[in-house]
């Protein structure tokens, strides 16, 4: 069959990158080895009640968020049902050790206020911070439509760690628990964290906050037919093992079963880590090749999906982090679970009674490494590991709050489990991850046709991944082009 | 390090990383037209010379004017200078 681009990976940039591409006017095919689109967006359904897997939250989509022009580009602006989370606290802090707990408001403005009223003796340095942030969000290429795209930054590479930027707040270790907790958003522990990536995930929730009705899910149908609705084709099932090149371009792929699909074009999104796999010897140089396996890809995590007797209220539209001890956060996993920070949030809190939870704590490959073989997870081992874990994180959930008392244990998902869903080595929660002194990939590679896209190239969450598809489609068409037709619809 | 033991690291460096042939890496090669790199090698060289010497860099506009392998010779060999 011939196209003129195939796509590989039907994840958030891949679509993305695949309605762009449809809507120029090219025949665009889609690729998939999982037997669905999106495996980890697309979330699951367990006794009634649906878990989102990759998607809780996003940022900047208010009505004069920057990230709203693209939204309302793709279309997704009329397809989906957005909710505000809490203006007086979207997230919120609780510190074990001394069951403090503290509250972000929505916007700039009432975070600088809220802090200030907490922490008056560094108001100052509260506001210069914040101003900061708020400078390098919305200055990311295409949320500022009109910012240079610098195809090689050893300055934005370089610089301040997260962790040196708060030095400033370090009599007040409860504002830099604050500051920091969204590195777990990330999985770039912020003393490597560089501080315009916090601004680009922390910055657009600090702007504003909302959820979608019907989560991860209702996100992939509405792309999904976007897609059909310009002509582009998914096929799943579909795992690509060569890509085809002749006279020093791309022509195609190949497929497990030996089928041979051609294009002009080819978008791999999958984790970067893994494109030289792809590749014949002698087509692209070692340098780039060992720079993309060299990667620093990002720490994993264990997901505990449950259900509340209660309902649980107190999550409703507010998620909660909880950190052992005040103080920069760190997703250290050489401790027990106990001592590690983690996340919760409410599953499918667009309409109803909220009684699902999803709880993420940072967790080594080295704690399931053992099960990591194929057909290992049905191993009596693996299920023990899982049970045992499991009924740790439910104890440190209830212990924590009183509210998670009566939790029963649904599904947990395990590094082992991310990395089957996502394919990223070492089940890292958010493939390769931005670290201070790491140059990520350009979408642009030296062979013609061959391009790249996903988190890894941007940054991750549906406001990364949605850049990332524009950055990568914005090499191909043109930014101009793209931004043009952006700012038509703002 | 001496300045001949820098030069001959780099130049077998950027050979093996960038597939070239020794005979065309003289001083006065230009990386670009002569060697056949363009814009987007640059980072793939920045972290080359990054792993071949240990070092960080960071100075963008040093790294933007460079056009021959000798300008890279100069390069690293006023860093180790810097660093040592």
């Amino acid at each position: 069959m011939q196209y003129d681009s195939i796509i590989i990976g039907a994840g958030l940039s891949g679509l993305t990158s695949a309605l762009l591409l449809a809507r120029s006017g090219r025949r665009v095919l889609v690729l998939e080895q999982h037997p669905q689109p999106a495996p980890v967006v697309r979330g699951f359904s367990r006794d009634g009640f649906y878990f989102d897997s990759g998607f809780h939250y996003a940022g900047g989509l208010a009505a004069d968020g920057p990230f709203r022009p693209l939204f309302r580009h793709l279309g997704l602006e009329s397809k989906l049902e957005l909710f505000p989370f809490a203006e007086s606290g979207f997230d919120r802090l609780q510190i074990s050790a001394t069951g403090e707990t503290f509250s972000l408001p929505v916007g700039f403005a009432a975070i600088k206020a809220q802090l200030g009223k907490q922490f008056p003796a560094v108001q100052a340095e509260i506001d210069d911070y914040l101003d900061e942030i708020a400078g390098k969000w919305s200055n990311f290429p295409y949320l500022n439509l009109d910012t240079d795209i610098a195809d090689f930054g050893i300055q934005t590479v370089h610089g301040a760690s997260l962790q040196e930027r708060l030095q400033v707040f370090s009599a007040y270790p409860q504002l830099q628990s604050l500051l920091s907790m969204h590195s777990l958003l990330y999985g770039v522990t912020p003393e490597v964290a560089p501080v315009s990536l916090n601004a680009q995930v922390a910055g657009s929730y600090y702007h504003s906050v909302h959820g979608i009705v019907g989560g991860g899910r209702a996100l992939v149908a509405a792309l999904l037919e976007l897609l059909a609705a310009a002509g582009g084709e998914v096929r799943c099932r579909a795992r690509v093992t060569e890509l085809l090149v002749a006279d020093a371009a791309i022509k195609g792929v190949r497929l497990a079963d030996g089928e041979e699909l051609s294009a002009a074009e080819v978008l791999v999104t999958i984790n970067p880590a893994q494109l030289p796999e792809l590749l014949s010897p002698g087509v692209l140089r070692p340098a780039y090749l060992k720079r993309l396996k060299n990667l620093r890809q990002t720490g994993s995590a264990y997901i505990i999906f449950a259900k509340s007797r209660r309902p649980l209220e107190f999550l409703h539209r507010s998620n909660l982090f909880i950190q052992p001890q005040a103080g920069v956060f760190t997703a250290d996993t050489d401790c027990p679970l106990q001592e590690r920070p983690f996340y919760l949030t409410a599953a499918d809190q667009g309409q109803g009674e909220v009684r699902g939870l999803i709880g993420v704590v940072p967790a080594g490959y080295a704690e399931v490494a053992e099960w990591a073989a194929a057909g290992m997870r049905q191993a009596e081992g693996y299920r023990a590991h899982k049970q045992r874990i499991g009924e740790q994180l439910l104890e440190l959930f209830a212990a924590n709050c009183p509210e998670l008392a009566e939790l029963e244990l649904l599904e947990l998902a395990t590094p082992l489990t991310l990395r089957d869903y996502s394919l990223a080595p070492a089940g890292a929660i958010y493939g390769v991850g931005r670290f201070l002194g790491q140059y990520n990939p350009h979408p642009v590679t030296r062979l013609p046709g061959l391009f790249l896209s996903g988190q890894a190239i941007a940054a991750p969450g549906l406001l990364g991944t949605l850049v990332a598809g524009y950055l990568t489609c914005g090499s191909i068409l043109g930014h101009e082009y793209l931004r043009g037709e952006i700012k038509a619809c703002c | 390090m001496t300045e001949a033991e820098v030069i001959e690291r780099i130049d077998s460096s950027l050979a093996e990383e960038f597939e070239l042939d020794r005979t065309d890496m003289t001083a006065e090669a230009n990386i670009y037209e002569d060697l056949g790199l363009d814009s987007l090698d640059t980072v793939d060289m920045v972290i080359v010379l990054e792993g071949a010497f240990d070092f960080k860099i960071r100075e963008e506009e040093a790294i933007r004017a460079i056009r021959t392998l000798g300008d890279i010779h100069r390069f690293v060999l006023g860093k180790v200078t810097e660093n040592s």
